[in-house]
């Protein structure tokens, strides 16, 4: 008995090692690539360790690395990201936030069928409304515009933030809306002082989520980006693809992870508050 | 001047009544109770009250305003809800001032208040808590906390103890009496709990399916119910309701109740009524008295002519329940702790027929 729960643990343990590995290694080839000179990339093993370390690399990815005729590196790029993902989450989590209270709480005829159709908003490929939405940023006058992209992750977002906070708030006793009511205080004090405070873990979930999507999107950022507000999912996409000559991969490399660093660093700052989010909801008293 | 007036109330969820003809008038300091089973409309009536449902007819005054489409904030009213309703976030203080600080009281004045409520309800050493590190019992006193410093025309009760365990409720229903007294404030009160009704009530009212059944004093509900609903719902253990037949006779009435296996059990109600030949007579427990000799009959107890074949008997401290079975239903007569009532044995039994109540079989409706 005691024998065999143990080969069962190690067996466990094994396939679990073994999945760990086949996920970290492409991780492990391109921070060792990134870290490698050209010459040792070319005469070295893929998987071995660098033998001589360098940042060259790193520095040419981030300020001057050529995206097509632009040789800027990612920093203008990587800037144009966070000027878009910033706003664009804060903008979608707050509507989130106010669409599921009024879900969640204030009843109105005809709620359901508005829910399932910004339900049905989380469901349409990217693909679908890439047309529609052009011409829209275009008669709007946003076309190729920071603020343009902004408009069509925040529209893109709400529908998933909403049932986020929709979700969250409807296991809020209904009660607690009445006793303020009661109260004297209306529509948006209620959310206010009685809602928003109870709402760190879901906004939490709602920040992760959002931030994760806009600032890895490429389809909208290379769809609707001019040459002054490309996101540096583009950038990359351009440097990988413009080199002449050899090909740099230690810069690929390191661009690729400085475009990714971001939504790493909010995960590990966040992330056990995205979990609790999303597994707890109820809120007791 | 009455300071509560319901007057043709209806209401109405699209093709669903919810409350029919609903009217109701209480004095200031009444305690209104609302008591039915669940379902009701009980909870929906006191929403309606609050101004949190909207009515679909009729009209509300409360202190001689009428009040049918203002909002709950307007309407000079507290309410203490079911689940307490605390506002999770803000501490014992916060949530009894929160509404002081939306109507913008200034701070002076909200201080003395919640000092002055702290007080009354000796909350003082929890101000600081949150309602998460609150034991039940404690929060619903914040919760009271919160109406009472609201200093209301009227305070509205929705079923406040339901979720404490059995001990605390008695004592917190004791404390709510005296609140009411010691204030002599107006309340309206829901609960399905009959017995909460009758130690708390000024005024009862007991409803089924959104119609009014009985408008009373606990005493009236509870000695002259107008129908078998309120007979049966009001009262632990209930009246027993028994399948009878009546013969007016010489100036008295003689009441026939089937027994298995015996000849009818005949009474004589010493009193001549105008009763259908098919009846079902009401008796409490506590009216069912032992005939034997050396037990104390009340004046007007009239021997059941005969012994009845006790079924079981429930021994509960102060008193013990013996179960027969009349006219083809079990009934339970509350007697003496010490009686030597045996199961299983013949046993004489009484009933005062000074407090019976007479139903028609037809539609449960009072007949004396």
């Amino acid at each position: 008995m005691t024998s065999n729960t143990t080969i069962l643990r190690w067996g466990l343990y094994g396939i679990l090692i073994l999945f760990a590995l086949f996920y970290l290694l492409p991780l492990f080839v391109m921070l060792t690539t990134s870290l490698k000179s050209l010459e040792e990339i070319r005469t070295g093993s893929l998987l071995a360790l660098p033998r001589g370390l360098t940042f060259q690399p790193w520095i040419e990815a981030w300020s001057s690395a050529c995206a097509g005729t632009q040789c800027e590196g990612l920093r203008p790029f990587f800037w144009n990201s966070v000027l878009m993902a910033v706003p664009a989450v804060m903008i979608s989590t707050i509507v989130g936030a106010l669409n599921g209270y009024v879900f969640a709480q204030w009843r109105f005829p005809g709620a359901n069928l508005f829910f399932a159709a910004i339900l049905f908003g989380c469901f349409i490929p990217f693909q679908v409304v890439l047309m529609p939405m052009a011409r829209m940023l275009g008669l709007m006058g946003l076309a190729g515009t920071i603020p343009g992209l902004i408009f069509v992750h925040v529209i893109y977002g709400i529908g998933f933030t909403t049932l986020f906070f929709r979700n969250y708030y409807v296991t809020i006793p209904q009660e607690l809306v009445r006793a303020a009511k009661v109260d004297g205080a209306g529509f948006f004090r209620i959310f206010w002082s009685i809602f928003l405070p109870i709402s760190l873990p879901i906004i939490t979930v709602s920040v992760i989520w959002q931030f994760t999507q806009i600032w890895n999107d490429f389809l909208f950022g290379v769809s609707f980006s001019g040459p002054g507000s490309q996101p540096v999912t583009v950038a990359l996409n351009n440097i990988v693809n413009s080199t002449t000559g050899v090909k740099a991969y230690n810069v690929d490399m390191a661009a690729a992870i400085i475009a990714a660093l971001p939504t790493l660093l909010v995960y590990v700052v966040a992330g056990k508050y995205f979990i609790r989010g999303l597994t707890a909801g109820s809120v007791k008293g | 001047m009455p300071i509560l007036e319901i007057d043709h109330l209806q209401k109405s969820y699209g093709e669903t009544h919810i409350l029919h003809d609903i009217n109701i008038s209480i004095e200031e300091g009444d305690f209104l109770v609302l008591v039915g089973p669940s379902g009701c409309g009980k909870s929906t009536l006191l929403n309606c009250i609050a101004g949190l449902e909207p009515i679909t007819g009729g009209t509300i005054r409360i202190a001689d305003r009428d009040v049918t489409g203002v909002s709950p904030k307007d309407r000079d009213i507290a309410m203490v809800f079911q689940s307490y309703a605390l506002y999770p976030t803000m501490s014992v203080a916060k949530n009894i001032t929160f509404g002081m600080q939306v109507r913008g009281v200034d701070k002076a004045t909200q201080d003395r208040k919640l000092k002055e409520v702290a007080g009354q309800l000796q909350i003082e050493q929890l101000l600081h808590r949150k309602p998460g590190q609150l034991s039940g019992g404690q929060r619903q006193r914040v919760a009271m906390g919160r109406a009472l410093v609201r200093d209301p025309k009227l305070f509205l009760f929705d079923e406040p103890l339901s979720n404490l365990d059995a001990k605390l409720r008695v004592s917190m229903r004791t404390e709510i009496k005296k609140l009411h007294q010691d204030l002599n404030a107006s309340i309206v009160y829901v609960t399905h709990d009959q017995i909460e009704a009758m130690t708390l009530a000024t005024k009862i009212v007991v409803m089924k399916a959104g119609v009014i059944q009985q408008i009373g004093t606990p005493a009236e509900i509870y000695n002259r119910p107008a129908n078998m609903f309120v007979a049966d719902f009001m009262g632990s253990p209930a009246m027993n309701l028994i399948p009878a037949r009546a013969r007016p006779q010489d100036g008295v009435t003689r009441i026939e109740i089937d027994r298995d296996g015996a000849e009818p059990l005949v009474i004589t109600d010493p009193v001549a009524r105008d009763l259908p030949a098919e009846i079902v007579l009401g008796v409490r427990p506590e009216d069912i008295h032992e005939a034997t000799g050396q037990a104390h009959l009340p004046e007007n107890a009239q021997g059941a002519g005969g012994d009845v074949m006790i079924d079981v008997v429930e021994p509960a401290g102060a008193d013990t329940f013996a179960v027969t079975h009349l006219g083809g239903k079990p009934v339970t007569a509350r007697l003496r702790a010490e009686s030597a009532v045996v199961a299983k044995t013949r046993f004489p039994l009484a009933f005062d027929l000074s407090k019976v109540s007479y139903f028609s079989p037809q539609d449960g409706s009072r007949l004396n």
